[in-house]
This record gives structure tokens, C-alpha cells and sequence, in this order.
């Protein structure tokens, strides 16, 4: 049996199968992808991405800040792009944020007491840290492994309830 | 003897406002940190500082500047001179100031660890914030939380 799989169409699919078929039907798909990603929504849900790619090739030098920051490395700029992909469609986008320790971060800001910061770097680990309102703090890590840890989701719905 | 004339001459500056660079940060200085850039940094659309700006770096003593009572043209000209150029040299590519984050030093000496230490090198009035913790989580709940507490000031 072949499968053909777009977990979100972002970025590619995944074909299990080797048969002229299976391969044809992966172009279909992956053509009918390309057209969709010029629709609106889609070209919203691709900007983080670009964003990311330009972030990722400002900071792969060490010291790309002044600062002594930590290079980007191609494993951080991969998860990145995972962790951003497992994102479900619901969630709103976050703000892209080069850290100096080389690892990418994501910020979802709705004001005053309501931030998320969550990031990579290449190690299948989420550093994360929020306010999630008043005098309510949350930090940790959790693992990933292509899917959004539920406690990030969590805190992401909190910071925009 | 020494020891007389510095106190009187702390005494002296205390009457007539005048703060002397090496002096312990009082807690009520306002404390800067600029930023090159403003991705990463604050958004210009909601008018807030990322917690980007205040991401420690690998030493863990994060360059600020003390600018209570300067004059804005001033503090700008700080940042230019002291933080832009010196990164443009180190980076080769020119860089000028975007913005700033101010927070007072309280604020950032009611977070856990903090503290505000002076550093008069390469300005009189350049600090760090230093007392980071190692555990990355740490690191980024206090960057959130100043970012939560600072102001945002575009250049």
C-alpha cells in the first residue's frame, strides 16, 4: 500500500510508495501544493518561514550579533522549520527570534502579561518560559519530536484566552 | 584622608545630582539596552520589547547603559558611538541604532539573581546585567519578564 502524506503542506510530502503511480500521484499533490500556497492564508502561514530562513542566514556566523552570540547551525534552522510546521493551523504565528546562544525562538506577545517564549536548537528539546497573566509564570522543557508538546499548546491558548 | 575626600565627594555629588560613573546603579536609574535591529528585538506593530532584546549573551553579562537624566539626543548618540560602531567594525557590515529598551534598575534587581553591575568601560555609564542563571528556561523566563516591564523606544 502506498501512502502519501502532507502533515502541512508548508513543506513536503512523504511517499512511502516507488511505483510510477505513487510518484505521479506525489507530483499531483505537490503541484496542487504549490498552486494553494499562493492563496492568501497560506502566504500568511508562509512568512514565518521566510522570515526564518533570513534569520537563519544573518546568524550562521558566530558573533553575528556584536555580542559573542552562538552561530545558528543547519540542526537548529531544520527543527526550527519542524517545530514551526507541527504548529496546529488554530495557533496564531509567532514572532521569530534569533537568541544569542544560537538557538531560534518564538514569541507570541498579546500584550502585557501575556507572552510565550518557547525555542530550539537542534537537540530535539523546547526551551520555553511565559507569563501567562497576572502572577502567573510557567518555564521548562519538553521534548520534540515533530509534534507540538500539548503543554505549549497550552500555555499558547492561556496567553491569547 | 583619602578616604574623607571620597566620601565628601560623594556627599558633593549627591547635593548637586551629579552621579559618579563607578558608583553602585541606584535603584531608581533608568537602564538601556539598544538593539541594532528590530527583528527579534521589539515589534513596531504592538509597540513592545521581544524578550530577544534581552536574551543574555554566552558570557551571561549583558551589556546596558545608565541614562537617567541624559538628554534623548544623547542617549541616542551613546548607543551610535559605544554599541553601532564598535559591532559595525567587529561584523563588517554598518549598524546603526534601531531602538532601545529602557527599564529601571528595580525592575531588573526584583528579578530573581539580577543585578545591575557598573562597568565604565567603553562609556562611564556603561553597565551589566549580570547574575544570569546556567538553566536556559531560567535565563528566558527573566528575558520574558523584562521585556514584559520595559518601554519601547524607537529610534
Amino acid at each position: 500500500m502506498t501512502v502519501i502524506t502532507c502533515p502541512n503542506p508548508l513543506l513536503r510530502t512523504y511517499n512511502t510508495g516507488s511505483s510510477e503511480t505513487s510518484i505521479g500521484l506525489q507530483k499531483i499533490i505537490e503541484s496542487t501544493i504549490n498552486d494553494l500556497r499562493q492563496a492568501i492564508s497560506w502566504s500568511r502561514a508562509c512568512e514565518p518561514l521566510e522570515v526564518l530562513r533570513e534569520t537563519y542566514s544573518e546568524c550562521a556566523d558566530n558573533d553575528w550579533d556584536g555580542y559573542g552570540a552562538k552561530a545558528m547551525t543547519a540542526a537548529t534552522y531544520d527543527e526550527a522549520i519542524r517545530f514551526l510546521n507541527s504548529l496546529p493551523s488554530n495557533v496564531p504565528l509567532p514572532e521569530i527570534i534569533p537568541e544569542p546562544s544560537g538557538e531560534i525562538g518564538f514569541e507570541w506577545n498579546n500584550g502585557i502579561n501575556k507572552i510565550l517564549a518557547a525555542s530550539v536548537g537542534g537537540t530535539n528539546m523546547i526551551t520555553y518560559a511565559g507569563i501567562l497573566g497576572k502572577s502567573n509564570k510557567a518555564h521548562g522543557t519538553e521534548i520534540f519530536n515533530d509534534s507540538t508538546p500539548a503543554n505549549i499548546l497550552e500555555n499558547i491558548k492561556r496567553i491569547y484566552q | 584622608m583619602t578616604r574623607h575626600l571620597q566620601i565628601f565627594s560623594r556627599i558633593l555629588n549627591v547635593f548637586t545630582n551629579r552621579k559618579l560613573p563607578d558608583d553602585a546603579v541606584s535603584p531608581s536609574e533608568r537602564i538601556s539596552r539598544y538593539f541594532v535591529q528590530k527583528k527579534g528585538r521589539c515589534s513596531t506593530l504592538k509597540n513592545t520589547v521581544s524578550y530577544g532584546a534581552f536574551m543574555p549573551p554566552p558570557n551571561l553579562r549583558e551589556s546596558v547603559y545608565r541614562t537617567t537624566n541624559k538628554p534623548s539626543a544623547e542617549i541616542w548618540e551613546i548607543g551610535e558611538l559605544f554599541v553601532a560602531k564598535p559591532m559595525s567594525e567587529k561584523v563588517g557590515k554598518i549598524k546603526t541604532i534601531q531602538g532601545r529598551a529602557d527599564i529601571t534598575a528595580v525592575q531588573i534587581m526584583n528579578k530573581k539573581g539580577l543585578d545591575v553591575s557598573p562597568d565604565t568601560e567603553p562609556h562611564p555609564f556603561h553597565a551589566n546585567i549580570i547574575g544570569w542563571p546556567e538553566a536556559k528556561d531560567e535565563q528566558k523566563m527573566l528575558a520574558v519578564e523584562l521585556a514584559n516591564e520595559a518601554s519601547l523606544h524607537l529610534k
